[in-house]
């Protein structure tokens, strides 16, 4: 009922409407790195509204003119915030399969189950309809990959846990130096984060290179943290 | 005539006619003049002006410079650096460094004799804290992010075409134990890289800085992950040693009336006999007075784990009216990083935070190709 301010019997009987609260909805984890396109050449026959997933990066750690850069492609791991508290301190990766995360789309259920299959070229490369990428399980299983991306985070959580008590107290004695201690002594974290480097290098990209010469993962500091980048051999069809 | 290939300040490579040897000879530039131009003062966009002497020696990474927009200089070999901009850093250094040296030279023999050594020691430890966290947070990368990691599509002459219009979006994320009130994860057209909460990209720098809290004019440089902490506790230890600029030159001017065998007998000779007390005084208060200001806004800032630039943005609000921090709804701002403690949010910002490596590690050799230190120009979203 409208209220007429010239009618008192309106205006004051005039309850208005109880504020609905609004409706939040969940939020779900996806790989915000992805997008579709729609404009793509098909090797199949696919309805013009099906869009190409884009979920595989030109591989811009290698120049330009380079071999590397040419024949390979990069699958970024977006980072997760929901994993730890202190997530704007402590880097974390998404341990889901590149492709099953809670938002991916995966497709009707016959085409998650085919695993990774490209369907059109889009910016001279393949890709396919779903999230999957050709990094899991084409080049890494499951397993393999969940081992990596844990081993990482935790590498990650115990140089950076703002609790860790020898974080703490280095910390401490940096302060009471003016900030000069950590340029003299590496602090306890740096240590921990250039033993992350030297996992990657020596450990997990030696097992890569066995499988394929082209499979290695991109180092985190090169990437800033801001993705755990995995370097794959260039799609065919 | 021999080809010879030089490193341009912008990482291309460019190959020239090597000059006869004969003559038109390029005399080797003196030790003296390289030492200064590439390693205590580099400006990047002058580099290679100064390395045609050796124009195949690798170059460092703070010696490239990708476009005009980067206003970096770099000293001591990459490992400190500022803004060419008006240097108000150095004004602020001048300002720190002309009370304390006034106040050993014409008050600490008095309060040495007459008060207690003490406190003429635990000044000069809080100054020199004061003045070395200053330099820190002055000239240390506060935790720039590289450029160029996250570029979706293959580009040709520097320019993406047909941006995704996903990369134009903000995107919410779950948060640790939040599914209804994330996290924010949003592009830089400019950096080209999808930034973490808290990350923000500062206009004067022209640099996305990893929890960038503000640009400081006073340390000429952005306030970030990797130096707020040097902030915090440069600016408690400025206002601890202004306390004492004020309070010991106050006792050293008033000190007459407790010594009944002084030759001072009122105010005003007393000022005439230490005028330089006064001068501390006036000092202290008026260079103190902001510091002071800032220090009870960072605290009330880190007992919340919220930076300047969230608490303008969303709390406090764009229109000037003060929102609810707590507001729920679509345009409510939810600090998901606040703790619920005080003093887990003062830790964490004071001393909990751990020092992360450089994310670009300037004193290294520049990689031809290397993509960072390459200008990109920003995506659009439709061609003009």
């Amino acid at each position: 009922m409208t209220a007429n301010i010239n009618d008192p019997n309106t205006k004051y009987a005039h309850k208005p409407e109880p504020q609905e609260t609004p409706t939040k909805d969940k939020l779900l984890f996806f790989n915000y790195h992805e997008f579709l396109t729609s404009d793509y050449k098909s090797n199949q026959s696919i309805t013009t509204d099906t869009s190409l997933v884009v979920n595989h990066f030109p591989n811009n750690y290698e120049a330009k003119e380079s071999l590397q850069h040419s024949s390979t492609r990069i699958v970024r791991i977006p980072r997760v915030y929901d994993t730890n508290r202190y997530s704007d301190v402590i880097p974390q990766f998404s341990v889901h399969v590149p492709g099953k995360e809670p938002a991916a789309l995966t497709g009707s259920s016959s085409e998650a189950d085919q695993g990774y299959e490209v369907s059109g070229v889009f910016d001279d490369n393949w890709f396919g309809l779903t999230s999957l990428t050709p990094l899991v399980p084409g080049w890494l299983s499951v397993e393999e990959f969940t081992a990596i991306v844990t081993r990482i985070n935790q590498l990650l959580y115990d140089a950076l846990n703002p609790f860790d008590y020898r974080n703490a107290f280095q910390s401490v004695l940096d302060v009471m130096s003016g900030g000069t201690l950590s340029l003299l002594v590496n602090p306890y974290s740096k240590k921990k984060l250039l033993e992350l480097e030297s996992y990657i290098d020596t450990d997990v990209n030696v097992k890569l290179a066995e499988k394929c010469k082209g499979l290695k993962v991109i180092p985190l500091r090169q990437s800033g943290y801001l993705s755990l980048d995995f370097q794959v051999p260039r799609p065919h069809q | 005539m021999q080809p010879q290939t030089s490193v341009l300040s912008n990482g291309e490579t460019q190959v020239t006619q090597g000059s006869s040897s004969t003559s038109f000879e390029t005399k080797p530039m003196p030790f003296i003049h390289r030492f200064i131009t590439n390693w205590l003062i580099t400006d990047p966009s002058l580099s290679e002006k100064y390395h045609h002497d050796v124009p195949s020696q690798a170059k460092k990474n703070y010696q490239i410079q990708p476009h005009e927009e980067m206003k970096f200089i770099y000293f001591f070999g990459g490992r400190w650096r500022s803004l060419k901009q008006k240097p108000i850093n150095l004004v602020t250094g001048v300002l720190a460094i002309i009370p304390a040296v006034i106040f050993w030279i014409f008050e600490s023999s008095w309060v040495w004799h007459q008060i207690s050594p003490s406190l003429v020691i635990i000044f000069t430890y809080f100054w020199v804290l004061s003045f070395t966290l200053f330099v820190r947070s002055s000239v240390s990368d506060p935790g720039v992010l590289p450029r160029n990691i996250h570029i979706p599509v293959s580009f040709k002459q520097s320019k993406v075409d047909h941006a995704p219009d996903e990369y134009f979006n903000t995107i919410a994320l779950p948060y640790y134990k939040s599914e209804y009130d994330g996290v924010t994860v949003k592009y830089c057209t400019t950096c080209h890289i999808w930034r973490p909460p808290r990350t923000s990209h500062c206009g004067v720098c022209n640099s996305c800085c990893s929890n960038h809290d503000h640009h400081c004019i006073f340390l000429n440089n952005c306030v970030g992950y990797r130096n707020y902490k040097y902030f915090l506790w440069f600016l408690l230890t400025a206002v601890l040693s202004s306390f004492f600029i004020i309070i010991l030159p106050f006792i050293h001017l008033f000190h007459y009336k407790l010594v009944a065998s002084s030759e001072i007998h009122s105010i005003h000779q007393s000022i005439r006999e230490n005028p330089m007390s006064l001068f501390l005084i006036i000092y202290g208060f008026l260079c103190g007075a902001y510091p002071f200001l800032l220090l009870c806004f960072h605290l009330f800032l880190t007992a919340c784990n919220i930076t300047t630039r969230e608490y303008l943005n969303y709390v406090h609000g764009s229109n000037g009216q003060a929102t609810s921090k707590h507001k729920q709804g679509s345009d409510g701002f939810i600090n998901v990083f606040d703790t619920r403690s005080a003093w887990k949010n003062l830790y964490i910002n004071w001393l909990g935070r751990p020092t992360r490596l450089a994310a670009v590690k300037l004193s290294e050799d520049f990689q031809q190709g290397d993509l960072r230190f390459k200008k990109v120009y920003p995506l659009e979203t439709f061609e003009v």
